[in-house]
């Protein structure tokens, strides 16, 4: 029995063992489903079975945090030490309760992942309140790193609190940078309206004398009489007696207010604006007229100043704490801007300042809507995506009803979402919902009804028909959820593939399952990262080979199985026949070769020799030492399961060109540093208690000696011939000849009467990039020439020439190659547009690859040309390129 | 010996530490800035500079030509500048004045050009190939050292 649970348990802690993987799946099922505690059940036993498996503490993490476990979370996540998903996820969790503690990790996460915008904005997330100036620093790291358009909402919270810290300088130049940057996107009229009220401000500051000047009687007498006429509906006459009142008084903050509210009750927004900055200005410690400006903002620009509004709300409470009307107002604004936790706290607020009065108890209904833990609702909820006409009020409560459901309180979500459907009956985004809701709540057939319904308004919908699938799946109808996952496939669904494996798999049609999924890793990048696909390919796998083997036995016997397994092992190809039939794969077989060799051989198998050497010396602690950098402690990854997992993306990227490889074994490369690395394995408790017995450690020093040899001098060199052939190419005279022959007789030129190739260029250039990549940007670069030649209707006077001239870098002293390509066709092009996203013409794919192997593309003018195109690459002298 | 060991990480700090014995003193700088900083503050026999750098904050030779050579794209800027960090960072400390010799963690071996031409600017410098052990460094080390 004791064989058996062992056997048991081995098998599942293998991170390649199916039962493990099995397990896996079932918890990321379980998470996907919001059922927390089974899935932090599943993801617990695999944590206890392999204290490093990254991605089972991050999910353990995550349920522990849904429900509400945050210390277990935060510790849990501990476990990855400096792993930067694990330092992400601990800064998150922390930005409420710890920020200055999240920011911390938020800049150590910074260093950890080089050149990723995310970072900084989480520290900027954190920081926000505590420390408004080093929120706008990490403000500027994202600016400098984010690649497209920033988000808005964490930048526009930063110029808020700066403002209200009176850090103007630093908040005006954050401003002005996104409006320069980025005067695009969809919330930089918040900015500049944000800059014009400072400006604004400024400018009344200027203005207004620092003193408030009192009213004089008669002045009074004028205020009250422009109030009288303003309640009489006679404005004109008011604004009249009050502007003059403000040129004569202009530092008394009454005048200013009573014409902001006339202007606001004109709808007259702008002049109503200035008119209470002004009275602000004049008495910036009056809770009143940052109260008035919160209003005028929040009615009269449709929710796009609710954050300064709230911000001005904030203001005026601050001044004058105990007005509870304004204290509700914050939590509102914080409500309509999703900022739940802050929303839940301020209604507290308001209910402990007016326990048994109005406000106090609309505060406390709103906290039980909110629930007791403020419920999130995720970024990218677009409700009226596709659909016009969705009004905000059904917007909101499809909001809500997301937000109860990540709280699991389904009643309350279906009330909310069937509002939505009731105000929006077209709106396929609120139906889908409606029907996950009756799913998740347990009434499958109104589930069923509802997207079948959703379907009826848009049929090209294969998230619903995987979801249809899943439903029949689950009820038992395997032929409706075939029927349903192939239209899916259909529609564009990669993931009803998957489904359409895992259905075949249980009708026992293992090559149909093994086809789907088959399609399934060839058609996503996403594949080999989609753990129960990975799960049921080892099943597949598994079973694959046991029919095999029992097809063979019960027909011809050990000879025929023999016959079947050396039949196996030779249709299982090398990376050498992978790289000659898919030319293009070069790139990401470089990019893990080259891992190989720096990680895992420069960095830790160096070690080896000098292992070796302790032992014959008797010095265990060096061996210790070095035992524990290859084999690492707990949640450290040893050297040899970090070569295991780059076999297998180098697996992945054979089998999404549809090539089963075979590394371990027949690969020329790869078999024998297996072989090595599998040898140091099974060492490697004697490593870490080196033996005592001197003719036994003068034979682990030998085997280690040997080992070494076969990793750092044999492999080491193997891999960087390899890397050679990989990312090198000859610019050979040859090669531009059968590059030109083939340009020119494609369609657009065979008729064309096209000038001879103009060449120039040293022998022996070899440079870094990949045969494959060099030939397709020379085919592009020549093929634009000739066009533009063909567009230019030039006659005998059109030149095109090829010239490449070699450079020194002068700190690096890289040798780099420049290679140009000129026309004398007229036209514009310049190095911007070559940079720029929709350039024509193929230069993009110019770009791109010449970017991928590490050079540049510029344009530059050259006498006797129109222009010249010069991509400039990295030259090459003996081969490898570390 | 003093050693300095300029590295983005602690790798060689750690294992030359562990393996080299106790005649030799070592010194870490994380990045270029605080190399030059060190080299100012003290005397040390021979550097060791590792060649990529891609976990330093602070790198040298962010300036106005290479930004202009990458178009203007920070993210190349950067990457290139790990890559090479070590040139970079062993070019500013002889325009420092210091001649202090330079052994560096990078193959040079099929690239004879560029080292030739890296010896031209740099002076007293040598390289270890990039499977060398600690025993290959230290022996590296007292060569360079003892050239002086």
């Amino acid at each position: 029995m004791m064989w058996l649970w062992l056997a048991g348990v081995i098998a599942l802690a293998s991170p390649l063992s199916p039962a493990a993987e099995e397990r896996f799946a079932a918890a990321v099922e379980a998470e996907a489903s919001g059922q927390w505690a089974q899935a932090a059940a599943h993801y617990g036993v695999l944590v206890a079975l392999d204290g490093s498996h990254e991605a089972a503490i991050l999910g353990l993490g995550r349920a522990l945090e849904a429900q509400g476990d945050t210390a277990t979370a935060l510790r849990t996540y501990e476990r990855l030490g400096s792993n930067p998903k694990g330092v992400e996820a601990r800064a998150f969790l922390l930005e409420s309760s710890d920020p200055l503690r999240s920011a911390e990790l938020y800049r150590l996460q910074q260093s950890l992942q080089l050149g990723d915008a995310w970072p900084y904005l989480g520290e900027a997330r954190a920081l926000k309140r505590v420390d408004p100036a080093g929120a706008a620093a990490a403000i500027d790291g994202y600016l400098d790193l984010v690649q497209g358009a920033p988000k808005g909402s964490v930048i526009l919270d930063v110029i808020g609190e700066l403002r209200a810290a009176n850090e103007d300088q630093l908040a005006e130049r954050l401003m002005r940078r996104v409006l320069t940057g980025w005067p695009a996107t969809d919330w930089v009229d918040e900015v500049q309206a944000r800059l014009d009220r400072l400006q604004i401000e400024r400018a009344a500051r200027d203005f207004t004398v620092a003193e408030q000047t009192p009213l004089a009687p008669a002045e009074r007498a004028l205020l009250q009489s422009a109030r009288r006429m303003a309640a009489s509906k006679r404005d004109d006459e008011a604004i009249a007696a009050l502007s003059e009142l403000v040129r004569s008084v202009p530092s008394n903050p009454e005048p200013w207010g009573a014409l902001g509210k006339i202007h606001r009750s004109r709808g007259d927004h702008a002049e109503a604006e200035v008119a209470f900055i002004r009275a602000i200005s004049a008495a910036p410690n009056a809770a009143e007229w940052h109260a008035n400006l919160g209003d005028l903002l929040v009615d009269s620009y449709g929710g796009k100043r609710d954050r300064e509004a709230r911000d001005a709300y904030r203001t005026a409470l601050s001044l004058r704490p105990t007005w509870t009307e304004v204290a509700y107002r914050v939590a509102e604004m914080e409500r309509g801007l999703r900022d739940y936790d802050a929303a839940v706290q301020s209604y507290r607020t308001v209910v402990a300042m007016d326990p048994s009065g109005d406000w106090g108890r609309k505060a406390q209904q709103r906290i039980q809507q909110l629930g007791r833990k403020a419920p999130e609702i995720s970024g990218d909820v677009e409700p009226n995506r596709g659909v016009e006409g969705v009004s905000a009020e059904a917007a909101e409560h499809f909001r809500l009803a997301r937000a109860y459901r990540a709280e699991e309180q389904f009643t309350s979500a279906i009330a909310e979402v069937k509002r939505a459907v009731e105000l929006a009956p077209e709106w396929t985004g609120a139906l889908n919902l409606m029907a996950a809701l009756e799913v998740a709540n347990g009434d499958r057939a109104a589930g069923r009804r509802v997207w079948e319904a959703s379907l009826r308004i848009n049929p090209e919908q294969p998230g619903v028909l995987v979801a249809l699938g899943e439903l029949a799946s689950f009820e038992g109808d395997t032929a409706a959820a075939f029927a349903a996952y192939t239209s899916a496939s259909e529609a564009g669904s990669v993931e009803a593939l998957y489904r359409l494996a895992e259905v075949a798999n249980h009708n026992g049609q293992t090559n149909e399952a093994r086809a789907y999924l088959t399609r399934f890793f060839e058609q996503t990048a996403g594949g080999p990262q989609h753990p129960p696909a990975v799960a049921l390919s080892a099943t597949l796998e598994h079973q694959h080979q046991r029919k095999q083997l029992a097809l063979g036995s019960a027909l011809l016997g050990l000879g025929i199985i023999v016959a079947v397994l050396v039949w196996r092992r030779n249709r299982r190809k090398t990376l050498q026949q992978l790289l000659q039939r898919v030319p293009g794969a070069a790139h990401d077989v470089g990019l893990v070769v080259s891992a190989v060799r720096h990680e895992l051989l420069k960095h830790n198998t160096s070690l080896l020799n000098e292992m070796a050497a302790a032992l014959e010396e008797g010095d265990d602690a060096a061996v210790v030492y070095g035992a524990e950098r290859l084999f690492g402690g707990p949640g450290k990854e040893s050297v040899t399961s970090r070569y295991d997992a780059y076999l297998a993306q180098l697996l992945m990227v054979g089998r999404r060109h549809g090539m089963h490889l075979d590394l371990r074994h027949g690969d020329p490369v790869f078999g024998p540093i297996s072989r090595s690395m599998a040898a140091l394995y099974r060492i490697r408790r004697k490593l870490r208690v080196p033996p005592a017995n001197a003719t036994e450690r003068m034979g682990l020093a030998g085997t280690v000696s040997a080992i070494s040899h076969a990793l750092n001098v044999d492999a080491y060199q193997e891999l960087g011939t390899l890397l050679s052939v990989l990312s090198t190419c000859e610019l050979s005279a040859d090669l531009i000849a059968r590059v030109d022959r083939r340009v020119r007789s494609e369609p657009g030129f065979a008729t064309e009467r096209l000038p001879k190739l103009e060449q120039s260029m040293p022998d022996g250039t070899v440079v870094s990039a990949s045969r494959g990549d060099l030939e397709d940007v020379l085919t592009n670069l020549l093929r634009n020439a000739l066009q533009a030649l063909v567009e230019d209707g030039s006659n005998g006077d059109a030149r095109i020439g090829l010239r490449v001239e070699h450079r020194t870098d002068a700190i690096t002293g890289l040798l780099r190659a420049d290679v140009a390509v000129l026309d004398s066709a007229k036209g514009h092009l310049s190095s911007t547009m070559i940079g720029e996203a929709d350039v024509g013409r193929g230069l993009g794919l110019v770009r791109d690859l010449v970017e991928r192997n590490g050079g540049t593309v510029r344009v530059v003018s050259e006498p006797g040309w129109s222009k010249a195109v010069v991509v400039e690459l990295e030259r090459v002298e003996g081969g490898v390129v570390a | 010996m003093r050693v300095l060991i300029v590295e983005d990480g602690y790798e060689y700090s750690e294992t030359m530490g562990r393996y080299l014995g106790a005649e030799v003193e070592f010194g870490r700088a994380g990045d270029g800035v605080d190399a030059l900083a060190m080299l100012s503050a003290s005397s040390w026999n021979v550097i060791f500079m590792d060649m990529r750098f891609d976990r330093a904050q602070r790198l040298l030779g962010d300036d106005g030509a290479i930004r202009e050579r990458f178009g203007g794209d920070t993210v190349r800027v950067r990457r290139f500048l790990e890559r090479h960090q070590g040139a970079y960072i062993a070019d500013a400390i002889r325009a420092a004045g210091h001649q202090t010799p330079i052994l560096f963690s990078y193959d040079f071996g099929r690239e004879s050009t560029r080292w030739a031409h890296l010896v031209g600017r740099l002076g007293h410098v040598a390289y270890i190939h990039d499977t060398a052990g600690p025993a290959d460094v230290r022996c590296a080390l007292t060569e360079l050292c003892n050239e002086q």
